[in-house]
């Protein structure tokens, strides 16, 4: 109860570091999706050149996000600004945007891309016309893996600087207020979920029906 | 038109050839069906038609063009392609697949429009009911019809196919094979045809072209395949059974008869007795229309009863075939109905000849030794 | 304070922290392991199978919660600490390495069960012979991830007391002191990148007879 009321008498407030977590998370993910689906596209036909990019990117992944803010803060160009978060936040995303990117191009059925090509298709058209939009559910997976997952690593990015949900948490530790702990926690968790399902319906919308619930022409492993 | 001249294909220097100094021709409308055991070349040799691979060595001329001089993607909108796994883009309806390439090659809506429909149709898919579908929802044999479809959309006087019918089952193959004949007989392509099914070849071929270790090892029409292999490795090829599979190939107005006596169902008995004392036993009895009413045996009725009347002596046909069946459907309703003779109708029942068990015997038996003396002599 | 040099804090300060902090983790890998593995098997048994992909949805979702707010939720309940950061830990660990546990057993071949049985295994012997050896290989990615999610979240349970690299780490944001934010920093990204390549490559030790294709 107590909670509902915090939440209720600190609406305003409230309302404004949702936006802020909202504006940080959505910079993060435009430039991170131009980034690394440019570096998939790039190495697709690359094999040595891929298992390199993927994995340094599974090593960032597996880098704890305070590290990641603390190392990025004592570099001078980046410090105690939204750049550090914004660059945390994209070298998330690297490993489930480029490698599902990858993995689903080099996946696609070669007997579907040989009738294309067969049919009198260029390379620019295999590609733009066939490849990628069979590549797009798994593409879309991995995007859909990096927001959810820089919802959760943006709170951390109160320690330096940023002023998002996070602050909820780390102010109501610094002065145990377990309600404002529980609203913060809460409303990141649900923001996960909204931005998890606001992505799915986007999906629906931007996927041919022909590709729905099918795993036959693309093998999904790895989302 | 197709021709191959000294074609070779070598994939690494230091292993044999692929294909080697390979010459083919394949005269325009008509199907020249490329068979032989798996490794012996047939689909290289089908894919660098269409530069799906590159030849090493030697012309490929596709309508007198040589297909080198010109540019891959160009040269393939010209060319229709099916092959085994069909590759129909599952992200596009049935529609967008058939329409794929008139829409590269930038044809306006609604001629589209209407060149997918009348194709789906000629494929045997009501566009009303499959142009919305996706490939997903369409059974086996369904997708390969699309896969057809989309290969004949621009209209390409030439189409290649690599085992087209390959991964269907062995009834809807059957269909499909029938189905695309009778496309052809209308369509007059081109075409060069992959498969490892000897029977297939001999069903579909116009010429079939014996392919054995990259090298073409016998070139020839069907019957001549079969009647005079031209080595050992052709004769196991086609295998032991190679007179059945002859029975298969002919058609029955190869050897009908219509040397016996037709008489109308309102016949003066008069005519009946000339015939009789002609010596004439089997007749035909038609009605005015030339339908097939049944026969009258003669000699039997002559012996024992005057011809008055002699309509209550009618037989029917126990059994009757299509004028368009293979010599084999008629020994096979021999053999079921325990006949010698069965009559050949047209599809409007129309009757056209007789077909008997003795004439195929030895129809195929002088075929044998003419072919066998004539193997000799050349050989 | 920051004319101390970075190999100070290093061969000085930074080895009790290190300690401290792989305690942390080990503990609570451990027992998170114990009990997200057979729980993971629990849900895969026959009467428990309906529940399975909810109590697996729950849990995805109890993720969504950062680790930040399960950190300081176990503060109100359980004070500062050592325990209540092991607690947090260890909740924190459980869910990729049940889920994997869960998928790993799911994802054998319904044949590969059914021949063991065939050949007379009671439900034990296929457990232990069949279903968990041939899960091996996910339960194991299970736990490299669950590794990795613990190292990163024991330097935020710094916040309730817990020690370690994340001591380094807030001491140098709050004040001002980057030198030993940097160590702390790179020494936990150090410890989580080798706790990955750890699994990873026992995983690849362990498994190569048997991978499944």
């Amino acid at each position: 109860m107590s909670t509902i009321k915090y939440f209720i008498n600190n609406i305003n407030k409230i309302t404004e570091l949702t936006y802020e977590h909202f504006i940080l998370i959505s910079i993060a993910i435009v430039l991170a999706v131009i980034i690394w689906f440019t570096v998939g596209v790039v190495i697709r036909n690359n094999n040595k050149l891929a298992n390199g990019v993927i994995g340094v990117g599974s090593i960032i992944m597996s880098i704890p996000s305070i590290s990641m803010y603390g190392i990025l803060v004592t570099i001078p160009f980046f410090g105690l600004s939204r750049k550090s978060a914004v660059t945390a936040l994209v070298l998330y995303a690297m490993l489930p945007i480029v490698r599902n990117v990858y993995v689903a191009l080099n996946e696609v059925d070669k007997s579907i891309l040989e009738a294309a090509s067969g049919m009198g298709m260029n390379k620019k058209n295999v590609l733009l016309k066939v490849q990628l939009p069979l590549a797009l559910p798994v593409i879309f997976a991995g995007v859909r893996v990096a927001l959810v997952m820089m919802v959760g690593v943006a709170t951390l990015a109160v320690y330096i600087g940023e002023r998002n949900l996070g602050r909820l948490i780390s102010q109501g530790i610094t002065r145990t207020h377990t309600d404002m702990v529980l609203v913060g926690g809460i409303l990141v968790a649900l923001m996960a979920i909204l931005v998890d399902m606001i992505m799915a319906f986007i999906q629906k919308k931007l996927i041919s029906p022909g590709l729905h619930n099918s795993n036959e022409y693309i093998n999904q492993e790895g989302c | 038109m197709i021709r191959l001249k000294n074609v070779s294909k070598y994939y690494k220097k230091k292993e044999g050839a692929a294909v080697s100094n390979l010459n083919l021709h394949v005269e325009e409308g008509k199907i020249c069906v490329m068979v032989g055991p798996s490794g012996c070349g047939k689909t290289t040799t089908l894919k660098m038609i269409n530069r799906i691979i590159e030849p090493s060595d030697g012309n490929i001329y596709v309508n007198d063009k040589n297909v080198m001089e010109q540019n891959p993607n160009e040269l393939r909108l010209k060319i229709g392609y099916v092959i085994q796994k069909i590759g129909l883009f599952p992200h596009y309806t049935v529609y967008e697949n058939v329409a794929t390439v008139p829409k590269l090659l930038g044809w306006k809506e609604e001629k589209i429009r209407n060149r997918a429909n009348e194709l789906l149709k000629i494929v045997g898919l009501s566009p009303q009911e499959y142009a919305k579908k996706y490939p997903n929802q369409l059974s086996g044999g369904q997708k390969q019809r699309v896969g057809v479809a989309r290969a004949m959309a621009a209209n390409p006087p030439v189409m290649l196919m690599d085992e087209p019918f390959g991964a269907v089952d062995p009834i809807t193959r059957n269909q499909l094979q029938n189905e695309f004949l009778k496309i052809q007989k209308k369509m007059k392509k081109t075409i060069c045809f992959v498969t490892h099914d000897i029977d297939e070849a001999i069903k579909m071929g116009d010429k079939i072209a014996i392919m054995c270790d990259g090298k073409l090892v016998q070139y020839d029409t069907p019957e001549n395949i079969l009647f005079s292999p031209k080595n050992e490795f052709v004769e196991e090829f086609v295998g032991s059974d190679r007179a059945l599979k002859v029975l298969n190939l002919l058609k029955v107005d190869t050897i009908l008869d219509t040397s016996l006596p037709k008489i109308s169902i309102d016949t003066d008995s008069d005519v009946l007795k000339k015939l009789a004392l002609k010596g004439q036993d089997h007749v035909v009895v038609l009605d005015d229309e030339e339908k097939l009413v049944g026969y009258i045996k003669l000699r039997k009725i002559v012996e024992r009863r005057s011809l008055e009347k002699w309509d209550k002596y009618i037989k029917r046909y126990v059994s009757t075939i299509d004028e368009d069946s293979s010599l084999k459907n008629a020994m096979v309703s021999m053999l079921q109905f325990d006949v010698f003779n069965i009559p050949v109708i047209s599809e409007n029942g129309v009757y056209k000849g007789i077909v008997n068990f003795n004439m195929i015997k030895s129809y195929i038996s002088e075929e044998y030794e003419t072919n066998n003396i004539v193997d000799k002599v050349v050989g | 304070m920051e004319t101390i040099s970075i190999f100070d804090i290093l061969t000085k300060e930074a080895p009790e922290h290190i300690l401290q902090h792989l305690k942390l983790v080990l503990i609570s890998l451990n027992i998170a392991i114990l009990i997200a593995v057979p729980t993971g098997v629990l849900l895969t048994r026959k009467s428990f199978k309906k529940y399975s992909s909810k109590v697996i949805a729950v849990l995805n979702t109890a993720q969504g919660v950062p680790s930040l707010a399960i950190v300081a939720i176990f503060l109100n309940i359980l004070g500062i600490g050592i325990v209540p950061s092991i607690v947090a830990l260890t909740l924190y660990g459980l869910l990729p390495i049940a889920q994997n546990t869960v998928a790993g057993i799911n994802n054998i071949n319904y044949e590969v069960i059914e021949a063991a049985k065939g050949v007379g295994m009671s439900d034990k012997q296929v457990l232990y012979k069949i279903e968990l050896p041939l899960a091996l290989p996910i339960i194991i990615a299970g736990i490299q991830t669950s590794s990795v999610l613990i190292v990163g979240t024991a330097a935020i349970a710094e916040l309730i007391g817990a020690g370690g690299l994340g001591r380094m780490i807030f001491l140098g944001i709050t004040h001002f002191l980057p030198k030993y934010t940097l160590v702390g920093a790179l020494l936990c990204a150090v410890m989580a990148i080798i706790f990955d390549q750890f699994f990873r490559i026992l995983n690849i030790k362990l498994t190569r007879n048997y991978k499944q294709t």
